[in-house]
């Protein structure tokens, strides 16, 4: 059914959001791991987002199962193309107690930022949320469409 | 823009349904709406499915239960719409003067 497109669509938003957050969670709770299985600090990660196209041009417009909103757009909401590795280098801190520190007594602290950490959360809530609010909007339309003739 | 008489619509509208079979169209309507709720049944199964998985602890996302539930919530809400339009259409009928 047509209508079930937006809904689709925003699931697929919701479902990216929710990797998101998963991501972020990560970060900040390993925001100060000095040692990972590879032995070097851990480094923060990111989702990279893409816009989902699944079918190719002509196969689109050949194809009869989709609804005409799908075939104009050919998309399917967003998707999570790759989790990056950010590689920028971590704060390096001089701390010989540390049973991670080198030969100099030196530590690498990972790269991960508390503050844009929780920048990315906020961020990743609204649009979970404003996802959430087209899911409503689809499903009002949806309903109001019903009562017609009542 | 062609404006057809009423007459000449009404008459050509009587001939063409005389022809099909009464019996066929309350089929064909009885068929259409079954084959409604077996979709409707299928999108209740797969909203039930997904809610038993979620309280069994399996990794299912929270938004896709809800949407499934709203999914099958508003296909039955079709369902009801047209129900009701199916027995208004029968109740008309039966009212009317012979």
């Amino acid at each position: 059914m047509s209508f079930w497109t937006s809904l689709r669509i925003s699931s697929t938003a919701l479902f990216a959001q929710r990797l998101r957050l998963d991501t972020i969670s990560n970060n900040v709770a390993n925001a100060e791991t000095t040692k990972t299985e590879t032995g070097q600090e851990y480094q923060r990660k990111d989702v990279v987002l893409q816009a989902n196209n699944r079918v190719p041009f002509l196969a689109n417009l050949m194809l009869t199962n989709r609804s005409i909103g799908e075939k104009a757009l050919n998309l399917q909401g967003v998707k999570v193309a790759e989790i990056k590795t950010d590689t920028t280098p971590g704060k390096t801190v001089y701390e010989p107690t540390n049973v991670n520190a080198d030969e100099n007594g030196n530590v690498t602290y990972p790269n991960v930022d508390l503050v844009v950490e929780m920048t990315n959360m906020l961020s990743a809530t609204r649009s979970y949320e404003a996802n959430l609010s087209m899911v409503d909007a689809a499903k009002s339309m949806a309903t109001r469409a019903i009562e017609i003739g009542r | 823009m062609n404006i057809q008489g009423i007459n000449s619509t009404l008459a050509s509208q009587v001939t063409s349904s005389s022809k099909v079979n009464r019996q066929d169209t309350i089929k064909e309507v009885g068929k259409s709406f079954d084959s409604l709720l077996q979709s409707l049944n299928q999108t209740e199964q797969t909203s039930n499915d997904l809610m038993s998985k979620l309280a069994a602890g399996e990794d299912v996302d929270i938004h896709q239960v809800m949407i499934a539930a709203d999914q099958a919530d508003i296909s039955f809400k079709i369902a009801i719409g047209i129900r009701d339009k199916l027995v208004d259409a029968y109740k008309e009928i039966s009212r009317m003067n012979v």
